[in-house]
């Protein structure tokens, strides 16, 4: 038992419930209540590595938490293990830089935003935190609830329609979702995820394809892989900046989590391994990345591109953890942490570079490298990351993705993995030189970009923006030098996805 | 952390002859250093910041023997030189990065298979698909065969310390990774190969150019192709002969590099022709530069010549082997001794008060940081062909081997006839000057090719082209597949029901296959 995983729910949960009554007090307070949430998180998570180090390091490191004192499988619990600890850390390290950022940002509608975004890093981190499948719905549905209401959040008419395409997958992923739960408790009597695991094998195997395809449908639509990449792009380009970077740098990978945790931990590899569809899904992803990053190059909106990308990612590193290694699962978590980082920088130095363009279009990017000089070589910095350049962290998660590939004998993932930074030389270069290019502004430019701007996006805060892209920059070339740091979380996390049966038993019998 | 550091310590090798490399890599790039003091005008201290990372992780790309750290600090050297390009112009950053970059991809492709395959550190590989697919890596960086279309454009449009360093050093550094990696007792007849189509290709080329820098590029194309041939050959003394050739090399190009540099200053131009009477203008330069093209031209007593020796002598005997290496010897030597043919001429009439006055006054003032680079590289090329089993003793046994010092000078000589012969019946071999070499005059002739197969030759904008034909070609092709990817919103949705089903009848689609 130990209360602080569940403040790690808590607090983010009090702060967006307290933001409209700090509000009545006085608007200005917003901010450092803001930040006051934000950093007791963070201090959370650091006392909780710090208490548990000695764990850590020996391997058995482990808290669960009793809601309302019901023991596991009749009452809702709360399970933290290595792989739930890594992605809590980088979440919140993400939710942190990026609340920093909307200090700077949002200049509008402020106190909305706010309790939205904290709604936000309370699902995600209950859905990271929880060790029961109702609970994780609920999660779920909060995180699509509240996203959706954030890419709507500037009020255009692009930004409702991105809005609704989201909302409309989104529920309907969600109810999928619902169902197999459903379809779990009728047939199981249970909802605790290690005592499903425990039984799930017992089921005939037409239900147990049936639930597998049903929870398969719904996380492979949130995640945003090959049939249904749709909705991902358009609500990426119309959200703003820090929330294009929760979307791509938090969201995508709680969902991607998620996917570890129901089919290792709760319907089990052997089952997809036994029904055949580890083949299909390894394949699928494939082809979603390949698609993902065709689909950038032909895209005139670096938004849209960066979203493509993301695209191209994602099936990347779920098609390195469909292997099924010890090396797929490094290269793969390494991927998603390097991920994180990576896109979650691009947006927001996106969010800094496009604050006085037209549009997000690429005939508008011109001349915004020599605007803002500083700025746009940290994002180049973090481009060459995208790609894969030494000292930067995008060269050791590519380099042990492609090891973990070839290790396996896959070569068609190999070939992915050159294939997406080869085409993404292609679409990064051609922003760049366009960055670069000389601005001749003639009177109707003036005029219409006087009149188009709107005024309410113009940063007010420039530096704590600028700032945060370089904290970005910062960390991908500090962790691209210190890479191995990684190495024992990454262990620990490979352990104990690997180890089923010592969460069935810690859970149920801790 | 500290793990890495460890590792990264333990991956160092100082055996056999790569710490001379790496010494020999050191004293290079000083050598630039020198060289680009007074050349480089603007930013100097970002370059000198990008010359010492590149300094460092060539230092890290000769002596590891561990794959990751190996490819590290090959990209990092790409990443340095990338940005050295940026002296000159934007366009060449992007080309260069270009062709890089899909070079190292495949590269790191050929690694990691490697490394899959069971050759956890870097040595020997006995697989002969695995030996192919390196060389395919190193091909696009190293410019094999084929493969070296980018390397004359991009080094004779670099500024001069520049292209000192990627023609002196940076391709250098393929080279002896294929030194690592191909069995010493094999050797792999299709590098040989490809070295003999290089040579022989890029030297013509050489002759056929009037432009000093193309002129040198080329030349670099056409030496490398002598190492490529010696590791293909395989043996002991073909190993020791593509080392020591990469070193005589290295200097004699990057003295050459740095002195095209200064007489680009003084003439204000970098034709061939133009440079008549450089020996008493330029006096340093041009003996530096004459020691260098000797030693290119392989002339006895040289670097060269003890380096092509070892070549030659790892060959099978016979009269086939003793023809073609003494013609590929006269075409290195025709393309050298042109050069020096053009520096000794002065045909200008300096009758009048006023041209004589400026012809007594330089342009350029050469400063001691220039004269210095030139006698280092000076030395280096004396220091290899007089002891060329080096100070360290790496290569103690060539200290016996018996050079046939007479036969070689009965070579030059006749070289040295059969050139003056031509040089002075064909008028120094004065050509037309070609216009400057750009991937993009080359994309223009490749599509003005394939548009002359239909009708009459066009005339193309080739900026026009490399932006609206390339980028749009790849750009339509891929709108046209998104556009049959992305169909109506409803379309989209039933995507949904549709892979369900999929999943749900998996079982029976699988077993039909």
């Amino acid at each position: 038992m130990d209360i602080k995983i569940l403040f790690l729910i808590l607090v983010p949960l009090g702060t967006a419930f307290l933001i409209p009554f700090i509000d009545l007090i006085n608007a200005k307070l917003r901010r450092f209540f803001v930040l006051l949430g934000i950093l007791l998180e963070s201090y959370l998570i650091i006392s909780i590595i710090i208490n548990n180090y000695q764990s850590l390091k020996s391997g058995d490191f482990f808290l669960q938490y009793y809601l309302g004192g019901w023991q596991p499988p009749i009452g809702i619990s709360l399970a933290m293990d290595a792989l739930s600890l890594v992605f809590a850390v980088i979440t919140a390290l993400s939710l942190f830089l990026i609340v920093i950022y909307s200090i700077g940002y949002i200049g509008h509608h402020e106190g909305k935003y706010y309790v939205l975004y904290f709604l936000i890093a309370a699902a995600s981190m209950g859905a990271i935190l929880t060790a029961d499948m109702f609970n994780i719905y609920v999660f779920i549905e909060m995180l699509t609830i509240t996203s959706g209401a954030l890419i709507g959040f500037k009020r255009s008419q692009e930004a409702s329609a991105a809005a609704i395409k989201y909302l409309i997958y989104n529920v309907l992923a969600g109810l999928l979702f619902f169902l197999g739960v459903l379809l779990i408790y009728f047939n199981l009597g249970t909802l605790n995820m290690a005592d499903i695991s425990q039984h799930f094998a017992s089921l005939e195997s037409g239900i147990q394809l049936f639930i597998t395809a049903i929870f398969l449908t719904a996380i492979l639509i949130k995640m945003g892989v090959f049939p249904f990449l749709f909705w991902l792009p358009k609500s990426y380009d119309t959200a703003p900046s820090p929330v294009t970077a929760v979307l791509s740098g938090v969201l995508s990978k709680v969902y991607l989590y998620i996917f570890i945790r129901i089919f290792w931990t709760v319907i089990g590899f052997k089952t997809l391994e036994a029904l055949n569809l580890n083949i299909l899904l390894l394949d699928l992803a494939l082809f979603s990345s390949f698609l993902g990053h065709l689909f950038a190059l032909q895209s005139d909106n670096i938004k849209r591109l960066l979203g493509y990308s993301s695209i191209g990612h994602i099936g990347m590193i779920t098609a390195v953890i469909m292997l099924n290694t010890e090396a797929g699962f490094y290269g793969g978590i390494l991927h998603i942490i390097s991920h994180m980082f990576m896109k979650a920088g691009l947006f927001v130095a996106c969010g800094y570079l496009l604050q006085y363009t037209r549009s997000h279009a690429y005939r508008d990017f011109k001349g915004v490298g020599i605007r803002n000089r500083s700025v746009f070589v940290a994002f180049i910095a973090l481009l060459l990351s995208m790609i894969g350049m030494p000292p930067l962290l995008g060269f050791a998660s590519k380099w042990y993705v492609l090891m973990a590939f070839l290790e396996a004998r896959s070569y068609f993932g190999a070939f992915i993995v050159i294939f997406g930074s080869l085409t993404a030389v292609i679409y990064y270069l051609r922003y760049i030189a366009k960055g670069f290019e000389e601005i001749k502004l003639t009177e109707d430019d003036l005029k219409e970009e006087i009149y188009s701007r709107p005024l309410l996006s113009v940063l007010y805060r420039e530096k704590i923006v600028s700032f945060i892209t370089y904290a970005y920059t910062a960390i991908i070339i500090g962790f691209g030098l210190g890479f191995r740091f990684f190495d024992l979380p990454l262990r620990m996390s490979i352990e104990s996805v690997m180890n089923v049966e010592r969460y069935i038993e810690l859970v149920l019998g801790g | 952390m500290a793990v890495i550091w460890q590792q990264f310590l333990s991956s160092f090798q100082f055996d056999s002859y790569f710490p001379l490399l790496a010494e020999v890599g050191v004293i290079l790039t000083l050598m630039t250093a020198l060289a680009a003091w007074n050349y480089i005008k603007e930013n100097k201290f970002w370059y000198y910041i990008l010359t010492f990372v590149y300094l460092l992780s060539s230092l890290v790309v000769i002596l590891t023997n561990d794959w990751f750290f190996f490819l590290f600090g090959w990209e990092m050297v790409t990443l340095a030189t990338t940005f050295m390009l940026a002296w000159s112009d934007w366009k060449l950053v992007r080309q260069y990065f270009v062709i890089q970059f899909s070079g190292s991809s495949i590269l790191l492709f050929g690694a990691l298979a490697a490394n899959a395959f069971g050759y956890a550190k870097i040595g020997a590989i006995n697989s002969i698909p695995l030996q192919f697919l390196l060389i395919m890596g190193i091909g696009m960086k190293s410019g094999l065969f084929l493969f070296h279309f980018w390397l004359p454009p991009i080094h004779s449009e670099a500024p001069a310390p520049v292209s000192a360093i990627l023609s002196g050093w940076v391709v250098k550094l393929g080279y002896i990774f294929l030194l690592k990696i191909i069995p010493l007792e094999k050797g792999n007849t299709f590098l040989f190969l490809l070295g003999l189509a290089m040579v022989i290709y890029a030297g013509w080329q050489a002759l056929r150019s009037a432009d000093l820098k193309i002129m040198l590029a080329y030349s670099t194309v056409s030496q490398l192709g002598f190492i490529a041939l010696a590791i293909g050959t395989g043996g002991k003394y073909a190993f020791y002969g593509a080392v020591l050739h990469i070193i005589a090399h290295g200097f004699a190009k990057t003295t050459l590099f740095i002195s095209s540099g200064i007489w680009q200053k003084e003439y204000g131009s970098r034709i061939i022709y133009d440079f008549k009477d450089a020996i008493s203008r330029r006096p340093v330069t041009s003996a530096a530069a004459i020691m260098s093209l000797a030693s290119l031209g392989a002339v006895v007593f040289t670097a060269g010549y003890k380096s092509k020796y070892l070549i030659k002598s790892a060959q099978t005997p016979g009269i086939l082997v003793t023809t073609v290496f003494f013609l590929l010897g006269f075409l290195s030597f025709l393309y050298a001794a042109r050069v020096i043919y053009w520096i000794f001429i002065k045909d200008q009439d300096y009758s009048n008060f006023l041209s004589d006055l400026k012809h007594g006054f330089n342009h350029y003032q050469i400063y001691t940081a220039d004269v210095l680079a030139l006698i280092t590289g000076t030395l280096g090329i004396i220091v290899v062909s007089f002891w060329p089993e080096m100070p360290a003793g790496v290569l103690a046994s060539l200290a016996d081997k018996d050079f046939h010092l007479i036969s070689g000078l009965r070579d030059s000589l006749i070289y040295l006839a059969l050139a003056a012969y031509l040089f002075v019946n064909n008028n120094g071999f004065k050509i037309k000057v070609r216009d400057n070499l750009s991937l993009e005059n080359y994309l223009q002739a490749f599509l003005n090719f394939v548009y002359g197969l239909s009708r009459k030759s066009v005339k193309f904008d080739t900026e026009k082209i490399f932006e609206a034909f390339f980028y749009n070609a790849i750009f339509n092709a891929s709108k046209k597949l998104y556009n049959l990817v992305y169909q109506d919103f409803t379309i989209q949705l039933l995507w949904i029901p549709i892979f369900m089903t999929v999943l749900l009848l998996w079982q029976q689609i699988y077993a039909y296959f």
